[in-house]
């Protein structure tokens, strides 16, 4: 989860996560040596005293900065591009939870074996131990099982809310009257935090998410403690 | 970009928040960049004598290098991951299968065993 100074990625629990973090670190560097060369170009430009009254056009040096931004953008895109084709590839979920967004707590239902379903409220400031993450924990977490390909359903009872979990790399919008889709496989174990990400109402800063991952024993374990 | 600082003893530079270290390609480019870079400024300067034109040769050297090698790089490492990704995919298939019927290592027949 985010601590106090975090303000890029959490370290990536999902194989989708983890290509964005590269498709960041590769988009970094050549924004980094554009930048850099730019400034450069600048500095020279300052500091030098070539003057020339009657400067109008360039035309070999006009060819060179259109194509060579072109190809840039060309070497961003094609990973862009890599990426986003591969979050939606056909896959065979074993498992689909449905998720619903109300004014202010998150529902789960796990329809697929037995019925399952119960809400997730924030703990408030108040009833925190010394343990817990403030405005973050919930009474009641999703558990996933890891190393599961699992279709997520997001959609909301009320207003518009957003499923958020930046560990997974998910941010997926829940309206009223509409299912969205996506598709997530952990693939470790752990607690993974996220926030409502659509403006809900008063409360719409304290409506948190807590996945949490655990192995398929233990998770149909907890199966069957919810049925029972 | 935050600088340099000390973690568990050790220097760790971080980059836009990740450090370094984990960014694979990321040593490999800039070292090519920044010798080749260094290498062209010189011998630029050594052969015309002129500091501001051989500096900014050296300069676009060291960018254009860098670009290309961090392009090259990423591509080849992106290859050879998937190709580890599947190794170690089967691998674990065959951990899961060991001393069953599907084992594809088995050599004996579990009946004539």
């Amino acid at each position: 989860m985010a601590t106090w100074s975090h303000l890029l990625f959490q370290d990536s629990a999902s194989p989708t996560m983890e290509q964005m973090i590269f498709f960041h670190d590769h988009t970094m560097i050549i924004l980094t040596l554009i930048t850099t060369l730019v400034v450069y170009m600048m500095m020279n430009t300052m500091y030098n005293s070539f003057t020339n009254r009657v400067l109008l056009e360039g035309q070999e040096i006009e060819t060179f900065w259109t194509i060579i931004p072109a190809l840039m953008l060309i070497f961003i895109a094609l990973p862009s591009l890599r990426l986003l084709y591969l979050m939606d590839e056909i896959n065979n979920p074993a498992l689909t939870v449905k998720t619903i967004g109300h004014q202010w707590y998150w529902s789960y239902e796990y329809s697929d074996f037995s019925s399952i379903e119960f809400d997730s409220y924030m703990i408030p400031s108040s009833e925190n131990l010394p343990s817990s993450f403030r405005l973050l924990d919930v009474d009641n977490r999703t558990i996933l099982p890891m190393n599961t390909q699992i279709r997520m359903m997001i959609t909301a009872g009320d207003v518009i809310h957003a499923w958020t979990v930046p560990a997974l790399g998910m941010k997926i919008d829940a309206i009223p009257g509409r299912l969205n889709q996506s598709s997530i496989m952990i693939n470790r174990p752990g607690l993974f935090f996220g926030q409502c990400s659509e403006i809900c109402g008063a409360n719409h800063s304290f409506m948190p998410i807590v996945v949490e991952s655990v192995n398929t024993s233990s998770f149909i374990k907890w199966m069957n403690s919810m049925v029972e | 970009m935050e600088m340099w600082k000390l973690k568990n003893a050790v220097m760790e530079f971080s980059f836009f928040g990740r450090n370094v270290e984990e960014i694979p390609c990321f040593k490999s480019s800039f070292m090519t960049g920044i010798l080749s870079g260094f290498g062209i400024g010189m011998a630029h300067f050594l052969a015309t004598s002129r500091v501001k034109r051989s500096a900014d040769f050296g300069f676009y050297s060291f960018i254009t290098i860098t670009l290309v090698y961090w392009t090259y790089c990423r591509y080849k490492w992106s290859k050879d991951r998937f190709i580890y990704r599947q190794i170690q995919s089967g691998l674990q298939k065959a951990a899961v299968l060991e001393g069953t019927e599907k084992d594809p290592n088995q050599t004996i027949k579990l009946d004539e065993a």
